[in-house]
């Protein structure tokens, strides 16, 4: 009865907007489904998380799983919660900022410089996107070991991306040389044409760099696990699988661990989601 | 006096001078960083291949090409590394075509000027920004054999009690399916923008134009929608191709490649052999002749689809 | 951002120089600092360690304990060079072997007292004793494998309980118990075999290598594991083993125990304190099943060593001596459940005297088998010390998980045996 058409709308559209509606909500509902499930657990207690649809149940909340999670981390020996924040922070903006900057200067000067040795650099960089992480973390670790237990360990081998560089090649090839050409004309060298003239006109492919690295960075795992044992600068995701390990399965108290992981990135996200959506569209989309 | 000529002459001949020490100091840095951390690191995996190597000891001897006769050829023992590449294309198979369709569905879903699509826009990327080891803990209980799993749960409720629970993770076959799910819906929202952002550039005028034809939405999508989107869709393609290729988080934190090798991928046996087993030098054989794979294939790739652009 | 990078760079070693500094400083005023690393378990197991830290350093202000939590000491040991090794450290006990063999732990023979490792279990001096005779660990508890039971779920499914090692189920009565408890539990269910400890994982290296040995074999027999492993009535017994699994609970809240959803838990030690708390008097330990060459169970868990270039053994000795006293041994077992690793805080716990709830235990770690391969006289079996064993422990467990996932048991251990065999010929035997 709902959907009878108001005033003098025509049925047939107005029915097709409810079914629109309808798939997107639906749909909205499966996307969302593991999100609240991990929000509404992460306030349960531990034995009512894992029970079927009954997961979903928004009783008996509390925020007891966070207490225990500030409370397994609250010494010298352990490490302390908060500076599991700080070095992840440092080390993705280390990664980010310092990767914003090499990244997109070698993508420029393989876009739009002419210079020996070009070619070559360029089937270089297209080699080592297709190159899983993976494969290399072993040698990587054996290479890094004797700054084990360093930030420096974390960043370092990180900052220099393929993946980023290809991003920005890919945009900065697809931008209109007028311009550039007219600032060389007019006596610029490449240096002032790509801070003045280059990243300025940038910014989506920059964007979609940052949120993309920065997800990278915030989520690495695997090395952590190879270069960390000292809580001083052990980074947030390792600090949760371990939590995971020790736990023994209080999902409760994990999930509580997962919301406070991802809690910055999704503000972030909220906050700044519109330009984030198009930054990551326009600058992939032109590759 | 100078002609105009000559000053294009001059500026274009200091111009060119002037690149090769910009561009090369420009790709100075980052070049220099891929080759510590990426190059290096790969040949000396292709270095360690060739012995018998541990992580802690200094116990090492030199095998030449046992490590690779034992992935490739040895009866007794390759069997895991053919294995988990079957793995691997299954899982592309499953993935690209699915993840890719469904990405598309909801972008054409979005295209729409009504109310609320940024809205749900955001609901359907939000899964992307998620650490894949968070993703996993969650669905882990998701896919959990009894009925206190959440798939098992529904069905049973929306079946009344007549499907008995299903060991989603412990089935060979079926195993494969279930991290195929979970990657898509980890994943599509990335390759919806993507193409969500393509339809956008699809000129207005040619659905127009096809509005005039009295095409019906169907024929729209086929000859208008689809030919506008193809660079897209190639490149998403490619994309996800590469990624689903990569397959070892998932693997890793949910099955350990079980049941039965069923999900092991030949980047998990090669991170588990070099790390979990401390074999580095079979680990890191793996890895050259996965990567030599990958180029073969990109190679392959790039091949065909210079090839359509010709026949274009 | 090169300049920030390098600038972080830079202060990251000023910093280390300054610690260098402090720590030769106070070394020459005669007061040490010993850095040590403890595993980060439970709960209970961390605040017994930052208790005995803090006793040690009220009690011996000549030496200064800095300790740090690692979570994952497996990785830490194996990836950390042998002069960056903290002066002490706690690891898993099963891993000596392999530390031995790549030249991390130093001798405790002469730095440790002989009065200490005279009053050491049985089962704790196997364990610390490398190939060459020597010394290498000291523990602080020893551990528990067995089944627990819930006597009121097993009553009411009509199933006699076994309680001591002599009188255990044989496989096929095991077999038929699980079925009637199946039976009269609401959820079908009869066990948890603590499936969600991953078995692939390394657990069956530890819950499940007692089948083989009460099947008759040792895992590695004379250097060899194709013959032993993968022995006809060891594979028999894993046959059964993967019949089992329509009556096991996935257990993936890690509780099924403890909320009485199964009758039955093949578990260890440190599931006790919980299984105190929620099942109670209910609780009852009986012994894993014979498969015939007598019920069999594991031995040995987590063990302190000095790193073997440490410059302050003397003073990590004084650590380890301090932390293997009674008191601190009690006052860890309380919190995590373990067995007492010394003769006589066993002999002073009422738990593990005749009639106690954990007496099983006791009874089991008095009949240690040694590294001498298992008769069917004694119970528990250490896991083979041999640098080895972590190659052993990986693909014996995974052939464990691939017979529970429906595999064929003999062609499973037949595999995983060859490829033990491989690695032992590939490294030359492992002799030093």
């Amino acid at each position: 009865m709902s959907i009878a058409p108001k005033g003098n709308r025509n049925p047939v559209k107005q029915f097709k907007l409810f079914l629109n509606y309808f798939f997107l909500a639906v749909i909205t509902l499966i996307f969302f489904a593991p999100i609240a499930y991990l929000l509404i657990g992460s306030l349960k207690p531990q034995n009512e998380v894992l029970s079927g649809l009954g997961g979903f149940l928004p009783v008996h909340l509390g925020f007891g799983n966070y207490a225990n999670v500030f409370n397994a981390f609250n010494s010298e020996a352990t490490g302390y919660f908060y500076s599991f924040y700080i070095n992840s922070i440092i080390v993705s903006c280390v990664i980010v900022i310092g990767g914003l900057i090499i990244n997109s200067m070698i993508a420029y000067s393989l876009a739009r410089l002419r210079w020996k040795g070009r070619n070559f650099i360029l089937g270089f960089v297209v080699l080592l996107v297709i190159l899983p992480f993976e494969a290399i973390a072993v040698p990587l670790y054996d290479l890094m070991n004797p700054y084990r237990n360093t930030l420096f360990a974390q960043y370092i081998p990180f900052v220099a991306s393929a993946f980023s560089v290809f991003l920005f090649y890919s945009f900065f090839i697809s931008l209109s040389s007028e311009i550039q050409e007219a600032a060389r004309l007019d006596g610029a060298g490449p240096w002032r044409v790509f801070f003045q003239v280059i990243v300025p006109m940038s910014k989506p492919v920059f964007a979609s760099v940052t949120i993309l690295s920065f997800l990278s960075a915030w989520n690495s795992f695997l090395f952590p696990l190879m270069m960390v044992d000292s809580p001083d600068v052990r980074p947030l995701p390792l600090a949760m699988t371990v939590f995971f390990q020790q736990q023994q399965k209080d999902w409760g108290t994990i999930f509580a661990f997962g919301v406070l992981l991802i809690l910055p990135v999704m503000i972030v996200f909220l906050a700044f989601q519109r330009y984030f959506i198009q930054s990551v569209a326009s600058s992939a989309v032109k590759g | 006096m100078t002609t105009f000529g000559s000053l294009r002459k001059r500026v274009f001949k200091r111009r060119f001078g002037y690149d090769q020490i910009a561009g090369m100091l420009m790709s100075l840095p980052a070049t220099l960083l891929l080759v510590l951390f990426v190059v290096i690191p790969f040949f000396t995996a292709f270095i360690l291949s060739f012995y018998n190597a541990h992580l802690a000891s200094t116990h090492t001897n030199f095998m030449g090409w046992e490590n690779y006769r034992r992935i490739l050829f040895d009866p007794e023992t390759s069997g895991v590394f053919w294995q988990s590449l079957g793995n691997n294309f299954q899982f592309a198979l499953i993935v690209v075509p699915l993840q890719t369709g469904l990405a598309t569905a909801l972008a054409l879903l979005l295209n729409q000027k009504i109310k609320g699509i940024a809205f749900f826009r955001t609901f359907f990327f939000m899964p992307v920004v998620f650490p894949m080891s968070l993703v996993t803990v969650v669905w882990t209980l998701f896919f959990s054999r009894d009925l206190r799993g959440m798939f098992n749960s529904v069905l049973h409720t929306i079946s009344g009690g007549s499907i008995n629970p299903v060991d989603w993770l412990g089935t060979p076959g079926l195993a494969l399916v279930s991290i195929a799910i979970m990657s898509i819906w980890a994943g599509a929202g990335f390759q919806m923008v993507i193409i969500l952002a393509g339809l956008q550039e699809i000129p207005l005028e040619l659905y127009e134009a096809a509005s005039l034809d009295k095409a019906n939405a169907f024929q729209k999508f086929r000859h208008v929608t689809l030919p506008g989107l193809r660079n897209t869709l190639v490149f998403v393609v490619i994309i996800t191709t590469i990624f689903s290729l990569r397959l070892f988080d998932q693997v890793y934190i949910l099955t350990s490649g079980g049941p039965l090798g069923s999900t092991s991928t030949v980047m998990f046996q090669a991170v588990t052999t070099a790390w979990t087993q401390d074999n580095i030098g079979k680990g890191s054989a793996m890895t050259v002749v996965f990567v030599l794979i990958i180029i073969a294939l990109t190679v392959v790739q790039r091949l065909v689809l210079r090839q359509e652009k010709e026949i274009k | 951002m090169r300049k920030t990078t390098r600038f972080i760079a830079v202060a990251a070693t000023a910093a280390l120089a300054v610690a260098g500094m402090s720590a030769c400083a106070s070394s020459e005023t005669g007061n040490q600092s010993i850095t040590v690393w403890a595993m980060q378990g439970q709960t209970g197991e961390v605040n017994a360690a930052k208790q005995e830290v803090a006793a040690f350093n009220k009690a011996h202000p000549e030496i200064q304990v800095e300790l740090t939590f690692v979570p994952d000491m497996g990785t830490a040991l194996k990836t950390t060079a042998v002069d960056k090794l903290p002066d002490a450290f706690e690891f898993d006990g099963e891993t000596l072997a392999a530390l031995v063999y790549n030249g991390k732990l130093a001798k405790l023979n002469g730095l440790v007292s002989d009065a200490t490792f005279a009053n050491e279990l049985p089962s704790i001096q196997a364990e610390g004793t490398y190939s060459d005779g020597n010394s290498y660990s000291v523990s602080q508890y020893d551990s528990g494998l067995s089944l627990w039971g819930n006597k009121s779920m097993l009553a009411a499914a009509g199933v006699d309980v076994p309680t001591s090692v002599d009188a255990a189920w044989t496989a096929d009565e095991f077999t038929a118990a699980l079925k009637k408890i199946a039976a009269t539990t609401p959820g079908k269910k009869a066990i948890t075999f603590k499936e969600n400890y991953g078995i692939g994982g390394g657990w069956a290296g530890y819950a499940f290598s007692p089948i083989v040995n009460s099947a008759g074999q040792p895992l590695v027999k004379n250097g060899t594991a194709v013959g032993a492993m993968d022995a006809p009535e060891v594979v028999s017994a894993f046959q059964t083993f993967a019949s089992w699994k329509k009556y096991s609970d996935p257990d993936a809240d890690d509780s099924a125990f403890q909320t009485k959803r199964v009758a039955l838990a093949w578990i260890g030690h440190w599931a006790a304190p919980a299984i105190k708390a929620t099942v109670g008097a209910d609780a009852v330990l009986i012994p894993l099943p014979n498969f015939g060459n007598g019920s069999k169970s594991g031995q040995g868990s987590h063990s302190w060593a000095i790193g073997a270039k440490s410059s302050k053994q003397k003073a990590a000795a004084t650590f380890l001596e301090f932390i293997t006293q009674d008191a601190w041994i009690n006052n860890l077992t309380n919190q995590n459940g373990a067995v007492p690793a010394t003769v006589s805080a066993l002999a002073a716990n009422a738990d593990y005297a005749e009639g106690g709830l954990l007496a099983l235990y006791a009874a089991q770690l008095s009949k240690s088998c040694g590294s001498a391969d298992p008769t069917a006289d004694c119970v528990t079996v250490p896991r083979t010390i041999s640098p080895a064993w972590p190659v052993i422990n990986t693909t014996f467990s995974q052939a464990v998980q691939k017979i529970w996932d429906g595999a064929d048991a003999q062609a499973a251990l037949t595999e995983a045996a060859k490829a033990i065999d491989q690695d032992a010929a590939d490294n030359n035997g492992y002799k030093n």
